[in-house]
């Protein structure tokens, strides 16, 4: 497993990623997703996901859909429109964030 | 392996007993435990439910659930004080400056009719307690039995600004602002106790608008 504190301070940009590539998600999902993606390198805790989708909620950049599934009542997050524009600024952010860390890592290759 | 709807209340139980009594924050949880547990079942189907809860629970945050909580809790604050300011203009708009401009003159006109105009200001007082019992009644007594939901207690808990009004209201009788308003105080007690008025009414309508949204997300549920 990498260092989960590199991770840290993207994960509001993987959630929101994660749902843009994907119509609606629950909590479990996204943890499940992001192992499967990352190869089990990067495991979100509930701890950390759970405040961060409702701050997203709070934000205004998720919305909130409650189904029943099987015998229980399951709160899907799916993405308001301005949500999917902050995705778009979050991941330019994070772009720019890679290109000047592998510029200071390693000033001769960078990712241009 | 689905969980059954037995060992579900079981958790449920649990996140109750571990301070979660939030419907809408203990169903987003429930359904996570239950889907680890639903993986856990299917490699081992005998496997202690009760341990495994807390295993679970253990592994959720260094800090359990407090830290959800206290971080739920700033979000939905934060957002609820945002829909009420929304919904708290929508109310005021040009009918009921027109409405509240009326109940004014109508007072000013009634008051005039009165020979003693203390009568007058303790039949507004009554009403005033008159409305506080009714908001007591309906929060407090009337809807204990239904689910619990963060945004709404936040709602509920806004009406005890309605209690501090009131007292107040009763406040405005004293000695000391007569003698500070002089011709004015009885103006200045009509123009406060409509504005007492448009609180509590403007209150019940915020009141109603969070219950519809809330009410939207969870459809099948009764909510307080």
């Amino acid at each position: 497993m990498g260092n989960q504190k590199l991770f840290k301070g993207s994960l509001q940009t993987i959630i929101l990623k994660l749902l843009a590539s994907n119509d609606k998600m629950y909590g479990y999902e996204i943890t499940q997703k992001v192992k499967e993606l990352t190869k089990g390198e990067l495991q979100i805790t509930e701890g950390a996901l759970y405040p961060a989708l409702h701050k997203l909620e709070a934000d205004g950049l998720l919305d909130v859909e409650v189904a029943k599934v099987g015998n229980r009542m399951r709160k899907y997050y799916k993405l308001t429109e301005s949500g999917t524009k902050e995705t778009v600024n979050k991941l330019e952010e994070m772009q720019e964030f890679l290109k000047t860390m592998q510029q200071l890592v390693n000033p001769k290759f960078s990712l241009e | 392996m689905e969980i059954s709807k037995e060992q579900l209340l079981q958790i449920d139980k649990y996140m109750y007993a571990c301070g979660i009594k939030f419907h809408d924050v203990r169903i987003e949880i429930v359904d996570h435990f239950a889907n680890i547990l639903e993986q856990k079942l299917v490699d081992n189907p005998g496997l202690n439910l009760e341990q495994e809860i807390i295993e679970i629970h253990k592994n959720f945050s260094d800090s359990g659930f407090s830290k959800l909580l206290k971080e739920k809790t700033k979000w939905v604050t934060k957002k609820f004080y945002k829909q009420t300011l929304k919904h708290f203009i929508a109310f005021f708009k040009l009918p009921k400056i027109i409405f509240s401009a009326a109940t004014f003159y109508g007072l000013f006109l009634l008051m005039n009719e009165f020979g003693n105009k203390e009568n007058f200001f303790n039949i507004l007082q009554g009403v005033a307690l008159l409305l506080s019992f009714r908001l007591l009644f309906n929060v407090n007594i009337r809807n204990t039995k239904k689910e619990q939901f963060l945004s709404i207690n936040m709602t509920h808990s806004f009406f005890n600004v309605f209690y501090l009004l009131v007292m107040l209201f009763r406040f405005l009788d004293s000695q000391m602002l007569l003698n500070l308003l002089g011709g004015f105080y009885q103006i200045f007690h009509i123009g406060a106790y409509v504005l007492l008025f448009l609180f509590y009414w403007s209150g019940e309508y915020v009141y109603r608008q969070n219950k519809i949204e809330v009410q939207k997300q969870y459809p099948n549920i009764l909510v307080s």
